[in-house]
């Protein structure tokens, strides 16, 4: 089992450097099997590791050698496989597969196809790295690593600036979380002498709850993973980022990389759980961004942002889960996110391919008998996504749902609005897309295909598990068995006992108020836009409020005035203004000071020795009458 | 005798050079002992890891003839600094295919260099280390007076001067500690070591050292002579500046400031913190928007190098361990940074980042070489930047955490400056100048090799320097 978790890190990263090295000799067709045989050799051995977690219940510790090791410090490159690693690790090789194949057929006529994916590979290593370190550091370097295949990949059609600059922009954002965890770890370190998570997570358990110190840490970790996971205020990133290639944007921008931050938390959770302040902020930020986010995509025109802001508001939703401490729940929908999620981009690529790479919305329409395959699977996806029984969405969805109502009526109002939007967006977005009539744009285009085999049976596996995913846990109502939550006990265990909640319960009445009210208005929402997208002659111009959210409440143009142009402005002020009038100028004037002394002193010596003998009289005279005064 | 190899292998090549018989091979000839030099660091290396140390101390007395005794020695920080004196040196050579200069004088004088630099790294008595200390301005002064741009002159002489103001400082302080010692008055390091200074004396002490030191690192607001004189010397001239003259005031603060004025490191070096710290900010800003691309390395390099002072003055041992592992991934990484300035200019013969641009779609392999040395120097995990700065912030963390938190910034300015730079430079549509943008050749991608090596060694398993260095540190 060492062997199989050490060989999981080697085979992306030999994938990534065979096909990163040979790039230039490496024939086209190759790289794609290559990268993807890697993936599936990983899918492989992480469903043994799963399979040996979860029937034994045990860890598998692995040793790899001492990164930091000197005087009292000592920080080991480690590997942990429990539960929670390994459930991250069926999803990050299972999607990453399947998305690894529909590069193939979507990154076919791409010239850089080999680079494409060495870097997919890269970035399966590092996330990897993220999920099996059993320490902060390695983390923290698996996290960076990701960051900057995305920033790779954002970036990967390099020779447009509007992809650079959104490439740039995630770096930015995502290092100003970093440095925030760069802090935490600091703390942690400081506090624990550890940066081993399992210990530090032990030694921590004995603190009081509400420790000013693990309030800091927690919040610097949490500030992380607002930056890696798109919450406010660091989340205007992910948006930007679907300037990728589409299957970029549902492997790392939607299913595995964003997600990061929820993991780092669920790992920490004991830490979390004592520091109630930061669960709380969690909670607020979490509604807040998924409020945000959900509003925005409403009025979103461009088919990948639609679903951007939507997984920047689903994101949003994990973390009120995390905030309300049902950390299963948060991994729970974590994972059937990933698979619907992956499955609407997907979907989504395959319309933007079938339109060769039209993504406006607004010039689609009636796609449904064009692309009938395609259609199939977006339903699914939205169906899925919605929280409509029996899709994978409505179960974990359920349990968020109900950890917000135990939490309180007012919270689980909040959390239910939250849900319903996305019932809007998508919804507008399947009418617009396949039910309204073709647009004009559209009918001047006769190109329209399904996509090849390559592309749709990935998105056929995804959609069935989106469909099947959910029944692994049903609600309370109907089973008593709580299957997610049974797996992962054993990682939360000590969390949840922490909490100490008192476990009221919500009675069946509430439970199946919780159960059917959603599913009403969802039916209602349905019908409405329905009416209002199908019919609707063309997309009107937003106005008024609508405005501000067409434009993302206009953050990024916040930051660009608060942050960005005086930033640059201060930087011209230093370089022309400090650094050449104000120091050089001081330091020049010395200079010249020095030079202009020299030549008066230089009068001095003037050759003219009766001079230099009334001089010398002189001084000794002085001399002496100093001498006889003191 | 290995030590004593070091020293005059490059003094006797150097001055076989400057008779200018080799002609055409002085370039061979240079990169040849350069190379020899760098096999003989490596067996100190070896004897210093797993042999006899004696043979790394050498003492000569030479009372008779002057009156001073010869001590050399190298510990682990020596040792460092001396691997990469010895490791940057043939890639500096080597980099040089400019045929108009006159050659001989010209690497003539690069060996000289790295022969005061050796000495200054292994000197364990003043005076020597004096001796070295202003042996090496010389031919760096040279070289940019020579070789150098526009108005080349003035701004060595001013380099010249503003560096013999620092080092005037520091003399008097020699002088001054001598008196101390006890009788008879000894100039060796241990002697210095043993003064116990009361506090009194160690500021007096503390602020001639640290002038000195200041400005040869240099530390804002020291730094006016930086950016010119990197800017008009040849690209040669300014790897031996960044990648290797700094890290002597760096070295100097290791060797003398900690150990002889503890107690104002420990009290928070007077000022100075706070003041080096707003350079690093500084100069990380003025790096968003510099236009000229060799201007920018250096305030880059302002930054970078104000940041491992910091670690040095942390009064932690992460941080000062940190901060000399750090000494020598700032020296790879602004030589490989040079390497790239140099291809880019040699190519289209300007260095304004605005011209330029898609060269990356023009010059893969060269755009992938870059790239590792961005992300080295944007101080990415598995890079060798990382586990020096982490280890930096880490110190810093622990004895000053506004500081830590404020020098924590660049983490995200770096990614700001560099990341715009390489943009422009690299990304986007081809320019007028860079559309015949030739891809590295074999002889450009073998100087790459030693910078790509240390960047991902040191990164991958810096272990093996940190437990070398920990003897030294304590």
């Amino acid at each position: 089992m060492e062997l199989i978790s050490i060989l999981l890190l080697v085979f992306p990263f030999l994938g990534f450097l065979i096909i990163g090295l040979l790039q230039k000799h490496m024939n086209r067709n190759v790289s794609g099997i290559l990268g993807s045989a890697v993936i599936c050799i990983n899918l492989v051995l992480s469903a043994i590791l799963f399979w040996h977690v979860s029937s034994s219940n045990q860890t598998v510790q692995t040793q790899l050698f001492d990164w930091v090791k000197f005087a009292d410090i000592s920080i080991p490159f480690a590997i942990t496989v429990d539960r929670l690693s390994a459930l991250m690790l069926m999803i990050i090789n299972g999607v990453g597969l399947l998305i690894h194949i529909y590069s193939i057929g979507y990154m076919k006529e791409d010239e850089g196809v080999n680079r494409f994916f060495a870097y997919l590979n890269l970035f399966v290593f590092f996330m990897l790295t993220l999920v099996l370190s059993s320490n902060y550091l390695m983390l923290f370097i698996g996290w960076e690593g990701v960051g900057l295949c995305s920033y790779l990949l954002i970036g990967f059609w390099y020779k447009d600036h509007a992809n650079n600059d959104a490439a740039k922009k995630a770096f930015i954002m995502n290092r100003i979380g970093d440095l925030g965890f760069l802090l935490g770890i600091f703390m942690l370190y400081s506090t624990f002498h550890s940066l081993n998570i399992s210990e530090v997570l032990a030694k921590a358990s004995v603190m009081p709850s509400g420790d000013m110190t693990l309030f800091f840490i927690t919040l610097c970790l949490f500030i992380g993973a607002t930056g890696k996971s798109a919450q406010i205020p660091l989340f205007t990133w992910l948006p930007d980022a679907m300037a990728g290639p589409t299957p970029v944007s549902a492997l790392i921008h939607a299913a595995t990389m964003v997600t990061a931050g929820i993991y780092l938390i669920a790992r920490s959770s004991v830490l979390f759980v004592l520091s109630p302040v930061t669960m709380n902020i969690i909670l607020v930020v979490g509604a807040a961004t998924a409020l945000i986010g959900g509003l925005v995509a409403i009025f979103q025109n461009d088919i990948k942002k639609i679903l951007a802001y939507s997984t920047v508001s689903q994101l949003g939703f994990l973390f009120m889960a995390l905030g309300l401490g049902s950390f299963s729940g948060a991994m729970f929908h974590l994972t059937t996110h990933a698979f619907f999620k992956a499955l609407l981009f997907l979907a989504a690529g395959s319309v933007i391919h079938a339109l060769s790479g039209e993504q406006d919305i607004r010039n689609m329409g009636g796609l449904r008998k064009k692309i009938p395959f395609t259609f199939a699977l977006f339903i699914i996806g939205t169906i899925a996504i919605s929280g409509i029984p029996p899709f994978a969405g409505f179960f974990s969805k359920e349990v968020i749902l109900t950890a917000a109502f135990e939490h309180g009526l007012g919270m689980g109002i909040i959390a239910t609005v939250i849900s319903l939007m996305t019932t809007i967006y998508m919804f507008r977005l399947l009418f617009v897309v396949f039910f309204k009539p073709e647009s004009k744009a559209l009918k001047a285009n006769h190109h329209v295909h399904e996509s090849p085999k390559v592309m749709t049976y990935p998105m056929a596996v995804l959609a069935i598990l989106s469909m099947i995913a959910g029944f692994v846990q049903l609600p309370k109502l109907f089973s008593e068995t709580q299957g997610f939550d049974t797996f992962l006990l054993p990682v939360f265990a000590k969390a949840t006992g922490l909490a100490a909640v008192s476990e009221h319960g919500l009675d069946v009445q509430t439970e199946w108020m919780i159960f059917l009210v959603p599913l009403l208005v969802i039916a209602a929402l349905i019908v409405v836009s329905y009416k209002r997208f199908v019919n609707a002659k063309e997309l009107t111009e937003a106005s008024g409020f609508s405005k501000v959210l067409a434009n993302k409440f206009y953050f990024d143009e916040i930051y660009d005035f608060c942050i960005v142009k005086p930033l640059g402005f201060i930087s011209d002020i230093f370089r022309e203004f400090v650094d050449q009038t104000i120091i050089n100028g001081i330091v020049n004037g010395v200079g010249r000071g020095t030079l202009f002394v020299g030549k008066r002193l230089r009068r001095l010596q003037t050759g003219n020795v009766g001079f230099y003998l009334v001089i010398m009289v002189f001084s000794i005279i002085a001399i002496l009458f100093f001498n006889i005064i003191l | 005798m290995i030590i004593v190899l070091l020293l005059v292998l490059p003094l006797l090549a150097s001055l076989i050079l400057f008779t200018g018989k080799l002609g055409k091979h002085s370039r061979e000839f240079a990169l040849i002992v350069s190379l020899l030099e760098f096999g003989v660091a490596l067996v100190a290396g070896y004897a210093f890891t797993f042999a006899n140390h004696k043979i790394l101390n050498l003492s000569l007395n030479l009372k008779q003839l002057l009156d001073i005794d010869i001590i050399i020695n190298i510990d682990a920080v020596s040792l460092l600094m001396i691997m990469l004196t010895t490791l940057l040196v043939p890639v500096i050579i080597a980099s040089n295919n400019n045929r108009k200069v006159r050659n001989h004088n010209f690497f003539g004088l690069i060996l000289l260099m790295q022969m005061a630099l050796i000495g200054v790294f292994t000197a364990s008595e003043m005076i020597l280390f004096y001796i070295f200390w202003e042996l090496a301005m010389i031919p760096i002064f040279l070289i940019t007076a020579i070789w150098g741009g526009q108005n080349r002159l003035k701004i060595s002489v001013k380099f010249l001067i503003y560096t013999v103001v620092g080092s005037f400082a520091m003399l008097i302080a020699i002088l001054y500690l001598y008196t101390l010692t006890p009788a008879p008055h000894s100039f060796s390091f241990d002697a210095f070591y043993h003064l116990k200074l009361p506090y009194s004396v160690q500021v007096p002490v503390f602020l001639a050292f640290f002038l000195a030191f200041a400005i040869k690192i240099p530390l804002f607001p020291f730094h006016s002579w930086q950016a010119e004189t990197y800017n008009v010397s040849p690209v040669q001239g300014s790897m031996l500046l960044a990648g290797i003259m700094l890290k002597m005031g760096l070295y100097g603060i290791i060797r003398f400031i900690l150990p002889i004025c503890p107690d104002v490191v420990a009290g928070g070096s007077l000022i100075f913190l706070p003041l080096i710290l707003f350079g690093v900010i500084y100069g990380a800003i003025i790096a968003i928007r510099q236009p000229k691309l060799k201007k920018m390395i250096a305030f880059v390099s302002l930054s970078h190098v104000g940041i491992i002072a910091l670690g040095l003055l942390s009064n932690n041992h992460y941080g000062i361990e940190g901060a000399i592992l750090q000494m020598f991934s700032h020296g790879v990484n602004v030589v490989g940074f040079f390497l790239c300035y140099q291809i880019i200019v040699i190519r289209t013969g300007t260095d304004i980042i605005s011209d330029l641009g898609g060269i990356a779609s023009a010059a893969p392999k060269f755009a992938t070489l870059f790239l590792v040395v961005v992300l080295a120097n944007v101080a990415l995990p598995l890079t060798n930047s990382f586990v020096g700065e982490f280890l930096i912030l880490l110190g810093l963390f622990q004895s000053n955490i506004y500081i830590a938190v404020i020098a924590g910034l660049t983490i995200i300015l770096g990614a700001v400056y560099m990341l715009r730079m390489f943009q422009q430079v690299m990304y986007g549509p081809q320019t007028a100048v860079t559309t015949n943008f030739r891809d590295l050749t074999v002889r450009e991608m073998l100087l790459f090799v030693p910078i790509i090596i240390s960047i991902f060694l040191v990164g991958v398993y810096p272990s093996f320097v940190l437990q070398m260095l920990q003897t030294a540190v304590k």
